[in-house]
């Protein structure tokens, strides 16, 4: 029995890769369930099809990014932290202020990406998809171009993921499961000091800062006598460890002529390589279509999913940064605490002498903990009046609550400024009701010429709503709940939004040689006034075929243009409103926004030209596309005088652009009854900047590392000086503080922009970007009789990280351990050192600003996943079972890259203007897999 | 069919729309709307605690302006911080962060919305009567007016705001009419354009002076706001007419007016609430939130429940777990001339103002919660901020008798105040009171020891410079830099123009 593909990868993932098709498959023309299975089926028989590309090495993704990083147009940007959602990036960067990720549509339901909230601990965003279990998935779409885009208005502007579920079948139940087991570990290296190297430089240290020598010699740091002082502890290994994964899931599908049913349980443990973290799942799904009459169709989707998800801080609160801690903490201090005689106790270390946390505190005491729920829902209903006339309706109701908690108690855990300990929650949950009907028609004109139309509308609301407390300072660390201690901090914030859309969409295929698709999408956003809040969403794409469609070879060319926006603007900018402002314990009020009426979406246009050529009845498709994206309207912060005494006010005003080429190849090299080979790749290079800003830069820092918004540079650029160097001596020192007062030598070099000779905020420059120049993917499936072996590289280039976590590694600010280089610091004229700045306390001299210092490129190729698998034969006595599989799978094997840091894939931060900045997060674990999947 | 979808879809296009206004008219959760707000007395009330709150964050910009320039302070860092040096050091840039006086123009806007829209709440509130409503038109004149006044000190130039440009800047245009433009839509220096630039100073210290007098008659005695009294953050959180007068008496003296000056200065010190009070409870002023007798007017901040703290501790704390970055010290050698030491420190500004613990001589007023050791928790810097106190009254009426060769006042004066710190008082056979430099200089000791780091040394100096005809100010903040620099200094400082602040408003907006 030839066992299909399907079966080695079991997401199953049909991916239509050709931009060109994009246009005609998204939106909410496909996914609005019950149309799937068709559509689908229409895209595959395409002449324009490129391949039904399996996801190479898809068999292990646990997680949405995983499954995205194969894709065409998107970057998927992960860490190693269990749970973080990665970092998604669809031509580029468009949005300062607004939300910036692409929406992600699950059967035609938009879902946001992230949440609209900071985050709950530092940097980071729990991931939301674990609702939709790869195993389910039956497709996914990058939508990027104009057309496709303008159907989602206001939510089109960064880009959209479109993804498919499975759905049942005709014909008797079949049972899909799989299971697998994996070992993960990472490398958790952050180059530090040895126990006695540290003892040595700590020593030569305080000294440097003018602690005397009399004091040197009674400290007990540096008596050897003394057990608490003379351990050598490893502590990053103490922290880290070898983790495990476990995946298992179950799929029923079926169906009769009236009644098709896929039915799916899943569940998923992952631990994350950092003692005390990682993620748990459970996911179900219920998707049912049926035929009330041959003229009347109703499909239901219901979705549950479960995520527990504990975490620790990787971002740059570096007091509770587990790995940060480690690698900094004095190796010579011992985990457990020691009694007056200097015998180990069995409690656990309090904070040392240093200031540094237990990091076995921050590991296993500390809790950073979330529970998401959401529950989906979806009706759609169609009736046919004719075979070229429909009448459709859906309703879509979805929830989403998450629970975050932190418990930070007291022993072995720096205090938070006066918080002792703190027990903090927040809730927040989100509720979407959506409603979207529509007419649908098509018909022939003669021979060669067919259409398509639709006109709907679709109402929607969407509430959401967040209540946060914070108790501290409970009598005992036993207290984990709200129920002990004072009311620290209390809050909640409520955001509602409704949204209406008329829609009007047709294509024609004209001679059998042009397409043509045009959408027009009027939308109103409750997010703004009634002047301003209709929009108009055009689209328009043409293809023309070069060859007649019969011929075995294809090239066609393709035009697109369509204007998206970005709608995501809560405030209620365009009225007058009053903002809250305590004083001495009253409640207080203020101004806080005038009313712009005239506020708007960010406004997206979106132009495309291509070329595709399908060689070989498809078994070649190359695709090569350039497509420019500018973004107008900005929303940005009017620059109001300060003597007009207001806060700062949105409106309109920026331009930001976006363009590049896209390439994607796929190539069946081989096609045998034995043997098959199959190779495929895409590319996509960036070029992102910002057109205009006429109320000036913006800077948003975090963790002391700021990224600019500045007319000319790349959206997010880091921002920081210039190191030249370092002052070897006193007579070298020609440059001086803001204040005039002359830098010492040890200093760095900064360089002086301005050229007044002062180094102050003035001198600061564009010192690097995070965005790549150039990304992409390439992957090969072969096959060979039950053996097959998939892999896939994924690469970025011209990319910078701001190394935010080896800065701190030589900063020299305070008793922190260093990395080895500090040796090479400047210490007297004499010994001036190797680069490095002098060990000041407290860095007077601003030694540890933000530089290009720690601006590294952060380009790399990495070997994402390479999957080995083999079909076991089958025995006929065996008749239950129809197909089994083992597999191998290995995960971040291979890293090609100069970066120094963990792991040069880097999020940093969500924030447009702060992403790749690598404050230590754990690196993407290496892992291997093995698992099993069967078919009955 | 066809006829029935179309009926159905325009149908329902109809209702749609008919309902859309309601659809899309979403009401904002944390914020109040426009149209319900300013509609009564409690608003008010409300809108008139937000004047204060942008204020409440600036007070540790009124201690560099008014105390890190002048003689009494210096910086508390080994490596100091190069925006705090460049006051310390008197050559503060234009690019320094300190300098940004956008809270007091916060204040100023919110004055000007609440000037405005008094008359209009008391129209629409019935229970409010004519008083009431001028009891919030004089708190928001006179905080405008003491905004402008702190303004005029210490910049040179500063634009005069003076009605309501949240929504529309009214202004005459070329042609002679008036015109109103959105303020939105108006550039950055289209606005600017529009500016009232003051002519002078002069023009400055009028309007303060008159809307000060204006106050004067509206602003309810003794706190009894709409009939009811105020509880005693509000009494001295808030301005209030015993604070108009002494304003007012410290306005005049700086004009000249000293018969005005010493006859304002009598109403708070007939005033049965106000007293130089005695010398145990003065330390309250600073530990309490407030004082009864000893306060006036302060800013105030509420930690419990509310987390409200200023950046005072970080400033003046040496110690780093408590927050403090030491970024001010007292001068010692300055500090040790100008305090009393005499009688074992009997002088309770002596024993509290200031300390020497371990190797670190630090501000005492914003960390100490007595004058022995004990300190404010950690991170809990909620010190209020004196702005005016009883004791301003009898240091005006000492000025101001000095200044109208009143001497026998202005020595019994001084001494109230020696006396009720815990001094002896002086001898009159002893002193030669009737020696108008001697007294000018003793009358300013006194004030440096009462006001000590309360933002007012600078502004004393000054006044000093002005009332004497000489430059005073050059001279005693030189004093505090080394052997070496002062003469360097005190020629920068001999320039009057070099006293006022620089700003680059466009930095900070």
């Amino acid at each position: 029995m030839k066992m299909n593909l399907k079966l080695i990868v079991p997401a199953g993932i049909c991916i239509a890769l050709c931009s060109a098709l994009e246009g005609r498959l998204m939106a909410q023309d496909v996914p609005e369930a019950g149309q799937i299975g068709q559509q689908t089926k229409e895209a595959a028989d395409d002449s324009l099809k490129l391949i039904q590309q399996e996801l190479a090495g898809g068999g292990d993704a646990v997680t949405f990014g995983e499954l995205l990083s194969g894709q065409a147009g998107i970057q998927a940007v992960e860490s190693g932290s269990a749970g973080a959602a990665p970092l998604l990036m669809i031509r580029g960067v468009n949005s300062i202020n607004l939300y910036a990720q692409p929406y992600i549509y699950v059967d035609g339901i938009p879902v946001r990406y992230n949440s609209a909230m900071d985050p709950f601990l530092s940097v980071l965003q729990p991931t939301r998809f674990a609702y939709v279990n790869p195993n389910d998935i039956s497709g996914i779409t990058i939508s990027r171009s104009g057309e496709g885009l303008s159907r989602m208005g206001g939510r089109g502007g960064a880009g959209a993921v479109y993804i498919t579920t499975e759905r049942g079948e005709f014909g008797g139940t079949h049972v899909d499961f799989s299971a697998s087991h994996g070992w993960l570990s990472a490398d958790y290296s952050v180059p530090h000091m040895g126990s006695s190297a540290f003892r040595d430089y700590l020593r030569s240290y305080m000294s440097e800062n003018g602690v005397p020598d009399s004091e040197l010699n009674t400290s007990p740091l540096f008596n050897s006598s003394l057990p608490q002082y003379n351990s050598n502890t490893d502590w990053l290994s103490l922290i880290s460890r070898d983790a495990s994964f476990d995946d298992y899931h179950v799929k029923l599908k079926g169906g009769d002529a009236d009644a098709n049913y896929m039915f799916s349980i899943g569940y998923t443990g992952k631990q994350e390589t950092l003692k005390g973290s990682g993620l748990e799942r459970i996911s179900m799904r219920f998707n049912l279509d049926y035929k009330l009459s041959p003229k009347f169709e109703i499909s239901n989707n219901l979705s549950y999913g479960n995520t527990t998800l504990n975490y620790h801080e990787e971002g740059p609160d570096w007091g509770i940064h587990p790995l940060f801690v480690s690698a900094t903490k004095a190796p010579f201090f011992h985990s457990m605490a020691h009694d007056p005689e200097g015998a180990q106790t069995r409690s656990l270390a309090a904070v040392d002498e240093l200031g540094k946390s237990n990091p076995l505190a921050l590991v296993n005491s500390m809790n950073n903990n979330n529970e998401e729920n959401r529950v989906d829902g979806l009706v759609t209903a169609k009736w046919t009046l004719s075979p070229e006339l429909s009448l459709n309706t859906s309703l879509a109701v979805n929830y989403y609550n998450i629970k975050e908690k932190q418990y930070r108690p007291s022993l072995g855990i720096v205090n938070d400024l006066h918080r002792l300990r703190q027990n903090s929650k927040r809730n927040s949950s989100e509720l979407m009701f959506r409603s979207n009907s529509w007419v649908e028609k098509s018909g022939k004109w003669g021979a060669g010429n067919s259409f398509s139309a639709r006109a709907g509308f679709l109402v929607e609301t969407y509430e959401e709503k967040s209540v946060f407390a914070r108790k501290i300072n409970a009598g005992t660390d036993d207290y984990e709940t709200l129920e002990q201690g004072t009311v620290d901090s209390a809050s909640g914030v409520k955001y509602e939004s409704n949204l209406l859309a008329f829609y009007l969409r047709g294509e024609v295929d004209l001679l059998e040689r042009v397409h043509i698709s045009a959408n027009v999408n009027l939308e109103a956003s409750s997010n703004f006034g009634p002047e301003s809040r209709w929009m108009v969403y055009p689209g328009v794409t043409a293809i023309g075929d070069l060859l007649d469609r019969d011929q075995m070879h294809q090239v066609s060319l393709r035009a697109e243009w369509g204007r998206s926006g970005n709608n995501d603007l809560r405030g209620y900018y365009y009225k007058s409103l009053y903002y809250p402002a305590n004083y001495f314990g009253y409640g207080g009020v203020y101004l806080g926004n005038v009313a712009n009426p005239d506020i708007r979406p960010e406004v997206t246009d979106t132009y495309d030209a291509g070329i595709t050529a399908a060689l070989f009845d498809g078994r070649v498709t190359v695709d090569a596309g350039y497509y420019y994206k500018n973004t107008s309207d900005l929303i940005t912060y009017k620059a109001v005088p300060i003597e007009i005494g207001l806060d700062p006010q949105f409106e309109n005003n920026g331009e930001v652009a976006s363009q590049g080429i896209e390439i994607s190849l796929d190539a069946r090299i081989l096609e045998k009854e034995d043997v098959s080979w199959n190779i495929y790749g895409h590319v996509s290079t960036l070029k992102n900047e910002i057109k205009t800003l006429e109320n000036g830069d913006i800077v948003r820092s975090l963790g002391g590392v700021s990224g600019i918004a500045r007319k000319g540079e790349a959206l997010g650029s880091f921002y920081g000086y210039k190191v030249l160097g370092v002052f070897g001596s006193a007579a070298e020192v020609d440059l001086s503080k803001a204040d005039g007062t002359a830098y010492k030598p040890g200093d760095y070099i900064v360089e002086d922009v301005n050229g007044d000779s002062k180094i102050n905020e003035m001198d600061q420059q564009v010192i690097g970007s995070a965005l790549p120049d150039l990304f992409g993917s390439v992957g090969t499936v072969l096959q060979y009789r039950r053996l097959s072996l998939n892999a896939m590289f994924s690469f970025s280039s011209g990319n910078e990280i701001y190394n935010s976590l080896n800065q701190q590694m030589h900063l020299m600010k305070d008793y922190s351990n260093q990395s080895p280089d500090v040796t090479g610091r400047w210490i007297s004229e004499s010994q001036a050192g190797t680069g490095w700045s002098r060990a000041a306390l407290d860095d007077p001299s601003s030694n540890g600003a933000a530089s290009d210092l720690w601006v590294e490129d952060g380009s790399y190729v990495k070997l994402r996943r390479v999957t080995l698998s083999y079909e076991v034969p089958v025995q006929r006595s065996l008749r239950f079972l129809s197909g089994l599989q083992l597999y191998v799978t290995g995960e971040n094997l291979l890293t090609f890259t100069d970066y120094s840091g963990m792991d040069p894939e880097v999020i940093g931060s969500f924030d447009p203007l702060l992403r790749g900045i690598d404050f230590g997060a754990s690196p993407m674990p290496r892992s291997f897999l093995v698992g099993l999947k069967a078919s009955f | 069919m066809k006829r029935f979808t179309i009926v159905t879809a325009s149908l329902s296009l109809f209702l749609l729309l008919s309902s859309c206004e309601k659809f899309f008219d979403v009401r904002p959760d944390n914020a109040i709307e426009d149209e319900d707000f300013y509609r009564n007395r409690e608003d008010l009330n409300a809108a008139a605690f937000g004047m204060y709150e942008a204020l409440s964050g600036e007070v540790h910009k009124f201690l560099l302006w008014g105390d890190a320039r002048a003689d009494m302070v210096t910086t508390g860092q080994d490596d100091p911080d190069p925006y705090i040096n460049e006051f310390v050091l008197n050559n503060v840039s234009a690019s320094n962060p300190y300098t940004d006086y956008s809270g007091l123009y916060q204040t100023i806007a919110r004055c000007n919305r609440q000037l405005e829209r008094v008359y209009d709440v008391a129209a629409l509130d019935d229970k409010m009567l004519e008083r009431d409503a001028g009891a919030y038109y004089g708190e928001a004149l006179l905080l405008r007016a003491l905004c402008y006044y702190i303004l005029v000190r210490t910049y040179d130039e500063f634009p005069l705001i003076t009605s309501d440009y949240a929504e529309d800047i009214r202004f005459v245009n070329e042609q002679g009419d008036t015109v109103s433009r959105s303020t939105i839509a108006l550039s950055a220096d289209e606005i600017r354009g529009l500016y009232n630039m003051p002519s002078d100073k002069q023009e400055v210290w009028q309007m303060i002076y008159n809307d000060v007098l204006t106050v004067l008659g509206i602003l309810p005695l003794n706190y009894q706001w709409n009939r009811n009294n105020l509880p005693g953050q509000e009494r001295y959180g808030r301005v209030s007419q015993p604070l108009a007068t002494t304003l007012a008496a410290e306005i005049a003296l700086w004009l000249g007016e000293y018969q005005s000056a010493s006859a304002f200065a009598n109403s708070p010190i007939l005033n049965n609430q106000h007293s130089l009070s005695s010398s145990g409870t003065w330390p309250n002023q600073f530990t309490g939130s407030y004082a009864s007798a000893h306060s006036m007017f302060l800013l105030g901040y509420k930690y419990p429940n509310s987390f409200e703290t200023n950046r005072l501790q970080e400033f003046t704390s040496s110690v780093r777990t408590d927050g403090g970055k030491y970024y001010l010290k007292p001068v010692s050698h300055v500090v040790d001339s100008i305090f009393s030491h005499e009688d074992d420190n009997a002088d309770i500004r002596t024993q509290f103002s200031y300390k020497t613990i371990g190797a670190d001589t630090v501000i005492w007023k914003y960390i100490g919660l007595d004058n022995v050791s004990s300190r404010r928790p950690p991170y809990e810097s909620s010190a209020s901020w004196q702005v005016y106190r009883s004791a301003d009254a009898y240091m005006l009426k000492a000025l101001a008798s000095l200044m109208l060769e009143d001497y026998a006042t202005a020595f019994n004066f001084v001494n109230m105040i020696r006396e009720a710190r815990g001094l002896e008082e002086l001898l009159p056979e002893e002193t030669d009171y009737t020696n108008k430099e001697f007294m000018m200089d003793m009358i300013f000791r006194e004030r440096a020891r009462e006001f000590a780091f309360e933002g007012k040394r600078w502004y004393d100096l000054m006044l000093w410079s002005e009332l004497s005809g000489r430059n005073v100010l050059a001279e005693k903040v030189s004093f505090k830099y080394p052997e070496s620099q002062r003469a360097e200094r005190k020629a920068y400082l001999e320039q009057e123009s070099n006293w006022y602040l620089p700003i680059d408003a466009q930095l900070w907006q």
